[in-house]
C-alpha cells in the first residue's frame, strides 16, 4: 500500500471529483450509495490508506485554529480572541475557542488530543498546567503558547511569544515612584503558572532601582485575578489592616477596576490620596472613572505574532520540521489620570 | 457517518479498544491495532477523539456560535452556557462567526458533522439559512430575532424588561428619558434594537410621556461597546436639549454613557439616571454601581441546554419549533438611586 495511491488516483479509478472521494471518506456531503461502493471499491482495488492518525502528516487541512483559553469572562481575554479573528494573519482561517477552566486534565487534553479532527493548529495559554508538566506532553499539531518560554522548552517544537509581563510592572511602578509616592501596596495574583511572580518580580525591581524599601504588609494575595470582586475584596482587606499606602500596583485592570469600587466608596481619593495603575489595557480602564493608568501588553501585536508564527508551522509538511521561535511582543505604559493629573503615554518598542 | 460503534463491530474488538488506538495510548497488540486502522480506512471513520462518549456513542462536543466575544454579553452567556453544558456531560467549542451569515453556514457545513449539537446566536442567518443550519445538526437558536422557521429558539424578554427600566426611571421622577441603542435600518439582525425601542415606546405610554424623536439615539453599529455608549452621549449632550435619564439598551452602552457624563461633569443620578440592560458583572463594579435589567442568562443556558438535549437524543418532532422567553429582573443599583441603594445589589 504505496504512499503514491493518492486521493486523486482513486477518483480517477471511481470516475468521480476528489470531492466526492473526500466526502465518502468523510461521511460529510451527500452522495448515492452507488457512488459510494464504486468509490469504496476503487480505495480497496488501488490500497488507498486513509491515516488520519499519522503524525506530523498534514494532508486533511481544516482551514481552523484553536485559541485555548482558561476563560473568557475575563476581558483580556475576550479581548485577545477578538484580536486573534481580526488578525490579517489569520484570513482565510476559522477560528474556535476553548476552554479549559483551570482544569488540569482539559488542558492535557487539549495539547495531545484535542479536537484534531477539526482544528490544524493551537495557540495555548497555560492557566492549570506549569511547564513541567505540560512539555512532556505529546504534541500532535502545531502550537503556540502565550507566556513565558521556559528554559526547558529549548530545542522544543512548539513557539512561544511572550508578554513583558515583569518589564511592564516595573514601568508601571516606576512610575508610580516618578509620582513622589513611596507608600507603593500590590495586589497580585502569585500562583504558578500565572504572570503574577513575574510581575511582583518588576515591582520589588522598580523598588530597588528608586531605593525604596519592600515591605511585606503592602503586597496582598489575590485569589481569583480574573473576577471583578478579587480586588474589592484585597483592598477592602488592605484597609482593614490600617497599613499606610499612597499607591496601588494591580495585577491586571480588573483587580484595579474592583479596586477602585472600594476606594470610591472608602472615602479614598484617586490619585489624590492613592495613586492607581493596573495592567493589560482592557476597553474598561479608558472608562473607569478616572480612567485607569495601566501597561498595554499589546493584544493586537500578540495575536498577530502567535498566528503568524502558527500559520508558518501549519504550512509545513510535518511541524517538527521547524526549530522552536520565542517572540515578545512589547509594552506601552498608558498613563491616565488615576496616577497622574496629566496623561501621557511612555512607549517600549516590541524586541 | 458511521460511528466508533461501527469501527469496534468490524475490527471485532470493544470500543475501549478502539479507544486505545484511536488516542495512540500504549498496550495494544500490533495485529489488533492493523485490525482497528483497517476498519477505520474502510468505514471512513473520523475520530472525535475527546469528544465521542463511549457509553452512548453520542458526540458529546456541541458548537457554540457567537457574533464575538468583545460585548461582555457574550462574554458571559458563554460562560453561563459552559457551565450548564458540562452538567450534561458537554464540552463545548466557541464559534466565532463576525456576525456574518456565510460564517454561519460556513462553520455548520464543515464542523456540523464533528458537533453532536449547535447553540447559535445567529446574526445574518435568513428564515430558510436558519431551517437548513436546523437540519444539518441538531441546533438551538439562541436569538432575539425571530423565525418563522419550525426551529427551537431561547430569547430574552427584550421589550418587557425596557418598558420595566422606563418605568423604573419614572416612578423616580425622571421625565426627559433618553434612549441609546435605536436603530431605524429596520435589518431584521438588529431585531434586538427594535424590540428595545418598542419597550421604550411602552414605557412612556404607560406613563403618558411624549416619544420625543431627538432624545432617542441611534449607536452601536455594529457593536454595542462602552465606545459607541460614549460618543452617542456626547451627541446628545451637544444637542443641547434637556433630558434627565438615560435608559441605555445594554450595560455597555450605559458604560460609556457613564463615562461621557461624568466627563462632562454631570452628576450621576443627581442630575441624570442611567440604567442599561444585560446585568454583566462590570456594571457592578463601576461608581456609581449601574442599574440594569437582567435577562435571565443562567436560565438561558439551561433552557438552551435543555432543548438542545431533545434534539441530540431525537425526542422531538423533526420539524418542530419551540420558543422559551427568559424572565427579566429589574437590578436597581446607584446610578439610578444613587447613595440609597445597597452597593452591588443582587
Amino acid at each position: 500500500m504505496g504512499r503514491s495511491v493518492t486521493m486523486r488516483t482513486v477518483a480517477e479509478k471511481a470516475g468521480v471529483s476528489t470531492k466526492t472521494v473526500s466526502n465518502v471518506i468523510n461521511g460529510t456531503g451527500s452522495f448515492s450509495p452507488e457512488t459510494e461502493h464504486r468509490v469504496r471499491a476503487a480505495v480497496e482495488e488501488l490500497g488507498y490508506q486513509i491515516n488520519p492518525f499519522a503524525r506530523g502528516l498534514r494532508s486533511q487541512r481544516t482551514g481552523t485554529i484553536a485559541l485555548v483559553l482558561p476563560n473568557v469572562y475575563q476581558p483580556f481575554n475576550a479581548e485577545l480572541a477578538e484580536q486573534v479573528i481580526r488578525a490579517p494573519e489569520t484570513q482565510g482561517l476559522k477560528v474556535v475557542v476553548e476552554t479549559t477552566r483551570g482544569d488540569a486534565e482539559r488542558e492535557r487534553a487539549v495539547l495531545s488530543t484535542s479536537h484534531k479532527e477539526l482544528v490544524d493548529g493551537v495557540i495555548y495559554v497555560p492557566e492549570a498546567l506549569t511547564a513541567e508538566e505540560y512539555l512532556p506532553l505529546p504534541l500532535t499539531q502545531p502550537t503556540v503558547v502565550l507566556g513565558e518560554r521556559p528554559a526547558q522548552a529549548a530545542g522544543m517544537h512548539l513557539d512561544y511569544v511572550e508578554i513583558a509581563d515583569e518589564q511592564g510592572a516595573h514601568a508601571a511602578v516606576s512610575h508610580l515612584l516618578a509620582q513622589g509616592r513611596r507608600r507603593i501596596a500590590a495586589l497580585c495574583e502569585q500562583a504558578e503558572p500565572r504572570a503574577g511572580g513575574r510581575r511582583l518580580h518588576g515591582y520589588r525591581r522598580a523598588l530597588d532601582d528608586a531605593g525604596v524599601a519592600y515591605d511585606d504588609s503592602l503586597v496582598i494575595g489575590v485569589d481569583n485575578a480574573d473576577l471583578w470582586s478579587s480586588g474589592a475584596g484585597a483592598v477592602a482587606r488592605l484597609l482593614r489592616t490600617r497599613v499606610r499606602f499612597d499607591a496601588l500596583f494591580c495585577y491586571n485592570d480588573v483587580v484595579a477596576i474592583g479596586a477602585l469600587s472600594v476606594l470610591a466608596r472608602s472615602g479614598v481619593s484617586v490619585p489624590d490620596d492613592v495613586a492607581l495603575a493596573g495592567f493589560d489595557d482592557i476597553e474598561a480602564a479608558r472608562f473607569a472613572s478616572p480612567p485607569l493608568t495601566t501597561v498595554d501588553p499589546q493584544r493586537e501585536s500578540i495575536a498577530r505574532r502567535a498566528v503568524s508564527l502558527l500559520r508558518s508551522r501549519m504550512d509545513t509538511e510535518d511541524f517538527r520540521d521547524l526549530p522552536g521561535r520565542c517572540e515578545s511582543a512589547g509594552f506601552v505604559l498608558r498613563v491616565r489620570k488615576s496616577s497622574s493629573a496629566t496623561s501621557n503615554t511612555l512607549a517600549q518598542s516590541p524586541t | 457517518m458511521s460511528t466508533m460503534h461501527d469501527v469496534a463491530q468490524r475490527a471485532g474488538v470493544s470500543l475501549k479498544t478502539v479507544s486505545r488506538v484511536v488516542n495512540g495510548e500504549p498496550n495494544v497488540r500490533e495485529q489488533t491495532r492493523r485490525k482497528v486502522d483497517a476498519a477505520i480506512a474502510e468505514l471512513g471513520f473520523r475520530p472525535n477523539s475527546v469528544a465521542r462518549n463511549l457509553r452512548t456513542g453520542r458526540i458529546d462536543l456541541v458548537g457554540l456560535a457567537l457574533p464575538h466575544l468583545s460585548q461582555p454579553y457574550f462574554s458571559s452567556l458563554a460562560e453561563e452556557i459552559m457551565r450548564e453544558a458540562e452538567r450534561h456531560g458537554l464540552t463545548v467549542l466557541i464559534e466565532l462567526t463576525e456576525g456574518d451569515a456565510e460564517a454561519e453556514l460556513a462553520l455548520v457545513r464543515e464542523h456540523g458533522p464533528h458537533l453532536g449539537g449547535l447553540l447559535m446566536y445567529p446574526v445574518g442567518l435568513s428564515e430558510a439559512q436558519a431551517l437548513t443550519v436546523a437540519r444539518t445538526v441538531p441546533t438551538v437558536f439562541i436569538s432575539e430575532r425571530a423565525y418563522d422557521a419550525p426551529v427551537d429558539r431561547v430569547a430574552m424578554a427584550n421589550r418587557e424588561g425596557i418598558r420595566a427600566l422606563v418605568g423604573h426611571m419614572v416612578s423616580l421622577g425622571y421625565t426627559r428619558i433618553a434612549a441609546l441603542g435605536a436603530d431605524h435600518t429596520g435589518r431584521p439582525e438588529r431585531a434586538a434594537a427594535h424590540l428595545r425601542l418598542e419597550g421604550y415606546r411602552d414605557g412612556l405610554r404607560d406613563a403618558g410621556l411624549p416619544y420625543v424623536p431627538e432624545l432617542v439615539l441611534e449607536v452601536g453599529t455594529p457593536h454595542w461597546n462602552r465606545q459607541e455608549g460614549a460618543a452617542g452621549m456626547r451627541r446628545l449632550i451637544e444637542r443641547d436639549i434637556p433630558f434627565d435619564a438615560v435608559v441605555a439598551f445594554a450595560d455597555a452602552l450605559a458604560l460609556g454613557a457613564l463615562h461621557a457624563l461624568q466627563e462632562a461633569g454631570l452628576t450621576i443620578p443627581a442630575e441624570v439616571a442611567v440604567a442599561g440592560f444585560d446585568d454583566t458583572d462590570d456594571a457592578r463594579y463601576t461608581y456609581p454601581s449601574l442599574t440594569s435589567v437582567a435577562p435571565g442568562r443562567a436560565q438561558i443556558a439551561r433552557e438552551a441546554l435543555a432543548l438542545l438535549n431533545d434534539r441530540m437524543n431525537g425526542t422531538v418532532e423533526r420539524d418542530s419549533g419551540r420558543l422559551v422567553v427568559a424572565d427579566h429582573q429589574l437590578i436597581v443599583r446607584e446610578s439610578t438611586l444613587g447613595g440609597m441603594a445597597a452597593w452591588g445589589g443582587a
